[in-house]
């Protein structure tokens, strides 16, 4: 098992009023799968991503992760967990616009002592998701659906065990969706998890195992 | 000294052959001192037989620069070096009372007005450069605040992305520092082309004379700048850096949605 999520609750507080932004969540990812969670927006699908990731702290609740559980990660812990285990597509355009694509593609490997050619790992990478040839253009020049692919990418450059993706087709058209998608079947193949999360019924993979997300709360398979 | 020699000021041109003509008459120069931009730059120093040497050779050439006929009668001034041990103001005041129609001004007196003139002025100059430095971290404290306040997106992805909140502020203080450090070496190559050739330029507009302090001091006084130029962008950007490592980041991704 990649990832097992355990009883897993988010509260907020906002003014004097308290609310679950997720609430008693528990969900298992395997090696190789392809997990789907749809839901509307504000309902909790993102805080469960940052939970997840180690960027969020949960109120209660464990998420484990090869037998640990990353709620009790300091901030050094957490970062390199991300880093290493998690590859994380966030919504939107979300690369570094005074780097090139190879640069952008590559930077999370040198945040940590690493041996191994980042570069050459970073090309084969955009070779596999189909833009070789956009590696040293800036993200300006990209649309975006190559914008998505450059941070596809970036998220595989460490090898992570599971990759997460925020809303990854929210401002593409049908035709790019589908391309995205695709390439999250193959990524799931290869045998790297994959988890996103998306309101848009159209960007569920018919191969996917689909979850529903309303008010905090996560049901099993839709 | 020896007889027929001279020493000369810093602004007195000599032969090629290191000698100075006079009145016909060519003279050796032993040294050339260095510059103290006061009068004393185009003077001409000798013992008192050379003196007389020069004073008969003006008058050969019908020039008569003294109004007594005998060099010995027109002295001015006599320099009285006290040895050591012994106390300038005691010998100054045994002089007076043993020769009563000479005036007595014993060397410290005689640089405290422009000792003091310059006192001031650096006292001046040093205010305004503390002034300056502390006006320069708090404007750069506001433009680094509002620069990285613009940036927060791109530091949000560094955090998804595996940065530890101590990489970031790490991230924030090297590029200020960076900044500042090229600042401080075009900043003090700016001065030192502007100084150095004008020094002579600066003293006469100032009024005082102008030592140009020794290379070891040049060298000193840039690396100070350099030190205290390029600890301004790192100090500067304390509050920023600090501000954007306690950023949570999935606020600000979602204030990017």
């Amino acid at each position: 098992m990649v990832l097992r999520v355990n009883q897993l609750t988010k509260e907020f507080k906002r003014g004097n009023t308290s609310f679950f932004a997720v609430k008693n969540a528990g969900l298992s990812v395997y090696p190789g799968d392809f997990v789907s969670i749809i839901g509307r927006s504000g309902s909790g699908k993102t805080t469960l991503l940052n939970l997840i990731a180690g960027l969020l702290k949960p109120t209660s609740g464990s998420i484990e992760i090869g037998g640990k559980d990353i709620s009790s990660f300091n901030d050094a812990e957490a970062s390199r967990y991300r880093n290493a285990i998690i590859g994380y597509v966030p919504q939107g355009q979300s690369l570094l616009a005074n780097l090139t694509v190879l640069d952008n593609v590559r930077l999370p490997f040198y945040f940590f002592r690493r041996e191994g050619d980042a570069a050459k790992k970073a090309l084969s990478l955009l070779e596999q998701v189909g833009i070789p040839h956009l590696a040293y253009m800036y993200p300006r020049q990209l649309s975006g659906g190559e914008m998505r692919r450059v941070a596809i990418a970036r998220a595989l450059i460490n090898d992570p065990a599971i990759l997460l993706a925020d809303e990854p087709t929210s401002d593409l058209d049908v035709q790019t969706t589908a391309e995205v998608m695709k390439l999250f079947k193959e990524i799931s193949l290869s045998g790297t998890a994959v988890l996103m999360v998306t309101h848009d019924l159209e960007a569920i993979h018919e191969e996917a195992r689909v979850f529903r997300m309303d008010a905090g709360v996560l049901t099993g398979q839709a | 000294m020896d007889d027929g020699v001279l020493i000369a000021g810093s602004d007195i041109v000599l032969e090629s052959d290191h000698t100075l003509r006079l009145f016909n008459c060519s003279y050796p120069v032993a040294a050339q001192l260095e510059k103290t931009a006061t009068g004393l730059d185009s003077s001409v120093f000798m013992n008192m037989d050379t003196m007389k040497s020069l004073f008969a050779s003006a008058r050969e050439v019908g020039i008569n620069f003294l109004a007594a006929d005998e060099p010995g009668g027109s002295v001015s001034s006599v320099l009285v070096k006290v040895k050591k041990g012994h106390d300038p103001e005691t010998v100054a005041s045994l002089i007076r009372n043993r020769i009563p129609q000479v005036d007595v001004i014993v060397s410290k007196s005689m640089i405290t007005g422009i000792a003091d003139n310059l006192g001031s002025l650096v006292d001046y100059i040093q205010m305004l450069a503390i002034l300056l430095w502390a006006i320069a971290v708090l404007v750069l404290t506001a433009v680094f605040s509002v620069t990285i306040n613009e940036r927060k997106k791109e530091f949000a992805v560094l955090r998804i992305l595996g940065a530890t909140r101590k990489r970031l502020v790490s991230l924030v203080l090297t590029e200020s520092l960076i900044l500042s450090a090229m600042g401080g070496v075009a900043g003090t190559a700016a001065a030192g082309v502007l100084v150095l050739p004008f020094s002579a330029y600066i003293g006469e507009r100032l009024q005082l004379p102008y030592l140009q302090p020794n290379t070891g001091v040049v060298l000193g006084i840039l690396a100070l700048s350099l030190l205290l130029s390029s600890a301004v962008g790192p100090l500067a950007s304390i509050y920023a850096a600090a501000r954007i490592s306690r950023t949570e980041t999935y606020l600000t991704m979602r204030e990017g949605e």
